[in-house]
């Protein structure tokens, strides 16, 4: 039943080995979030599907499965449900399915339940470690005591340890923890062709030198450099900015594309409410992707156009020169 | 005369305003009073309201008013002074921006503005549903008799509100309204304001 | 069917304001967190119609058309002005409550379009039955999208609780961005709904079929 997709197999290998680490960080609670992530998200799409005869993508695999990474670990399921259902609807079949969705719907549907259950979701941290033991339960409490993610730490203006950062041992979303599992990642699908390089360095190079520019602009509120290891961005720059639906094609809209994503998550973090933005940033590089490779093509044609016009000056002037030539002869 | 010639033009779209604007002044002037009558209710009972006394219908309020409250002479916008269960209090109208207009409140404190005895909406342009809601009961009763700590209280905003309603009265902090972390911030200053002009009003000012 | 019940079907179904003719969609998405507000906003809004097309139906042999348009301002914000004076003096809290939405009837867009499409042409009486319908066609889709609204987005219907203690409220349907989702729901369902009648009555050569199914796909490349 399932449209095979080879490069959407190989995200999916990818986030394997962080799935499986996350279950080790926060216990069998992430099974249970991940199960409901993918059956809701393969249901919806099945129901849509069948009505229009089609296949269901293997990019729903994908999308539940990045969508449930996202989450906070104890996250109650009813959301989990309401999320992905948000985002395979309404970010995803509305436009007609597979590859015809402007917005990552994975990104979408996290930003639905954001924004609708912030208080619900914004207490479901918990401490990570044994297999969710830390936290109390082997299946995590549900009304754990709320942990203070790094982000949270570092806005508060308090030091944390760069170690726990780069293993992933601190609370966060349950994907998005480790640094070396997501930089290994990273590498995979780039060796693979699975991932646009440009779009990934592009993200990381916007985010590093935004944040840099106002830690040097001495903003009261900027977050140190290794705030860009914490949360999500890593995460997001490798999974989410990546996506071939709703990343811009062409090679120098890819590079503004990444950049303008990364700016925007420093600035979001900066000067919001919120204490992550990099789902708002993504969403706002996905409304801007189209134009930006429209506007890539425009300049490549008028680039071309004007080599071209430049080639048939040059063959003009010589023309003009050989036909100079006989005609001073004839003159003569 | 011809429909498209301008006099006719002219002389109708004037006949026509004369018309229509006459039957307005005319349905203005004849429920002036009883708009001046629902204002003036208004802002009583807010008064009251805010200093805590209840009141069952419109003349009970009018007498309780006139009984208990007394306006300060002379100070603009109106304050007042009263004393309920025995302590006094006094009330300020005051008005601040929020997000798209001015709000304005009457707060009722302790004259060394340290305990808020309560706080009413005036008027409020806010967005229905949203920052409007700042008028619901659940968000105002918050600040019901909340201590002040160093001269200032603090509207939580964001992730840290809970946005149910913040019941302890020690803390100072009261739960913003969710999804309207704006007109709750500029609530937060009012608020602010307001205090600073009830002690002002306590040591002698207008 | 009767001329009275054409309007009546094709104001609330077949060309209703919201979900065909895409007019009045700021107030949809301004007032309807709240059924209260929503239901007195368009009530206001389908009055306004109403008597406006009326008064412009029977002025409509004496309006130059230079200054139609000034004409037709002129007498929906008469309307508007009335209500807002009625309000004031016998229904302060709610005067209150709507603050400048009462106000903001004149820019629905519905009214003028009334008042240009239908009332310049046709007998009062119809104008005004027009006009009422299309505020009623207004009404619904409004009172929809705000009881899915206020249910979600607070748990009470009319300032009700309905869910039960533990619902945790959709903070994104207080906010306007939900009923974009909403209104765009609506219109999906009502126009798939009369598309799928349409066939019985013309239908589709599957050419015709054909390039319907593969415009999507041009639209989404482009």
């Amino acid at each position: 039943m399932f449209q095979k997709q080879a490069v959407m197999r190989r995200v999916l290998y990818a986030l394997t080995p962080i799935a499986a680490f996350a279950v080790w960080l926060y216990g069998l609670r992430v099974l249970a979030v991940l199960a409901v992530s993918l059956a809701v998200g393969v249901l919806v799409e099945y129901l849509f599907e069948k009505k229009k005869g089609g296949k269901v993508s293997e990019a729903v695999l994908v999308t539940a499965t990045l969508f449930a990474l996202s989450m906070p670990p104890g996250a109650p399921l009813w959301i989990v449900a309401i999320g992905i259902a948000f985002a395979v609807f309404m970010a995803k079949e509305v436009y007609g399915g597979f590859g015809r969705n402007i917005f990552n719907p994975a990104i979408a549907g996290r930003l639905f339940v954001y924004i609708s259950f912030a208080g619900v979701l914004g207490n479901s941290f918990y401490e990570p470690g044994n297999f969710g033991a830390a936290a109390g339960s082997l299946f995590g409490k549900v009304d754990a005591v709320t942990a203070v993610t790094p982000l949270a730490a570092l806005r508060a203006g308090t030091q944390v340890p760069l170690l726990g950062l780069l293993t992933g041992i601190r609370p966060g979303s349950i994907g998005e923890s480790s640094v070396i599992l997501i930089v290994a990642a990273a590498i995979y699908l780039l060796v693979t062709k699975t991932a646009q390089w440009r779009l990934m360095m592009s993200t990381v190079i916007g985010g590093a030198v935004a944040a840099g520019i106002l830690m040097l602009a001495g903003i009261p509120a900027a977050l140190p450099l290794e705030a860009l290891l914490a949360g999500s961005f890593l995460f997001v720059a490798v999974f989410m900015s990546t996506d071939p639906v709703s990343a811009p094609k062409k090679q120098p809209a890819q590079l503004v594309y990444g950049l303008l994503i990364g700016v925007v998550v420093v600035v979001i973090r900066t000067f919001s409410l919120f204490p992550e933005g990099t789902s708002f940033a993504i969403l706002i590089g996905n409304t801007f992707a189209s134009l930006f490779d429209r506007q890539a093509t425009a300049s490549a044609k008028r680039k071309a156009g004007s080599a071209m016009a430049a080639a048939a000056k040059v063959a003009a002037a010589k023309a003009d020169v050989s036909k100079a030539a006989p005609s001073k002869e004839a003159a003569q | 005369m011809k429909k498209d010639s301008i006099l006719y033009v002219v002389a109708f779209t004037f006949a026509v305003c004369a018309i229509f604007v006459l039957v307005l002044a005319l349905a203005n002037e004849s429920t002036k009073d009883l708009v001046e009558a629902n204002r003036e209710f208004a802002s009583q009972s807010a008064v009251l309201d805010a200093l805590g006394i209840a009141w069952a219908d419109r003349s009970q309020a009018a007498t309780l008013y006139k009984e208990q409250v007394s306006p300060v002479e002379g100070s603009v916008p109106p304050a007042y002074r009263a004393t309920v269960d025995g302590s006094g209090f006094i009330a300020v109208e005051h008005t601040g921006a929020g997000l798209w207009g001015a709000i304005t409140v009457i707060l009722a404190a302790d004259p060394e503005a340290t305990l808020i005895r309560g706080i009413q909406i005036v008027a409020q342009n806010e967005t229905p549903g949203l920052g409007g809601r700042i008028e619901e009961a659940w968000f105002l009763g918050q600040f019901k008799g909340e201590k002040v700590p160093g001269q200032k209280i603090r509207v939580a905003v964001g992730a840290e509100s809970k946005g149910s309603g913040d019941t302890d009265t020690e803390n100072g902090l009261a739960d913003g309204v969710p999804g309207a972390s704006r007109t709750s911030q500029a609530f937060e200053s009012i608020v602010n304001d307001a205090l600073v002009r009830v002690k002002a009003i306590a040591g002698g000012g207008k | 069917m009767s001329k009275t019940m054409a309007i009546l079907k094709d104001n609330l179904w077949t060309n209703n304001p919201i979900f065909i003719q895409i007019l009045g969609i700021c107030s949809t998405l301004a007032v309807t967190n709240n059924l209260r507000n929503t239901a007195i906003m368009t009530l206001g809004v389908a009055l306004t119609t109403a008597f406006s097309s009326l008064t412009l139906s029977a002025m409509k042999d004496l309006i130059p058309r230079k200054v139609r348009m000034i004409i037709q301002v002129l007498v929906i914000s008469f309307y508007v002005i009335i209500i807002d004076i009625l309000l004031r003096a016998y229904l302060p809290e709610v005067s209150k409550q709507l603050g400048p939405y009462v106000g903001l009837i004149i820019t629905n867009c519905i009214i003028m379009g009334r008042a240009e499409a239908f009332a310049q042409a046709s007998k009062p009486l119809l104008s005004w039955w027009d006009g009422l319908t299309s505020g009623l066609g207004y009404m619904a889709v409004l009172m929809g999208i705000a009881v899915v609204r206020e249910l979600l987005g607070f748990g009470t219907l009319f300032g009700i609780k309905i869910m039960p203690e533990a619902f945790v409220p959709w903070t994104i349907m207080i906010m306007a961005p939900s009923a974009f989702f909403l209104v765009a729901m609506v219109m999906w369902w009502a126009k798939s709904m009369q598309a799928g009648r349409k066939p019985e009555a013309k239908p589709a050569t599957p050419g015709q079929q054909a390039t319907a199914a593969a415009a999507p796909t041009t639209t989404a490349k482009a």
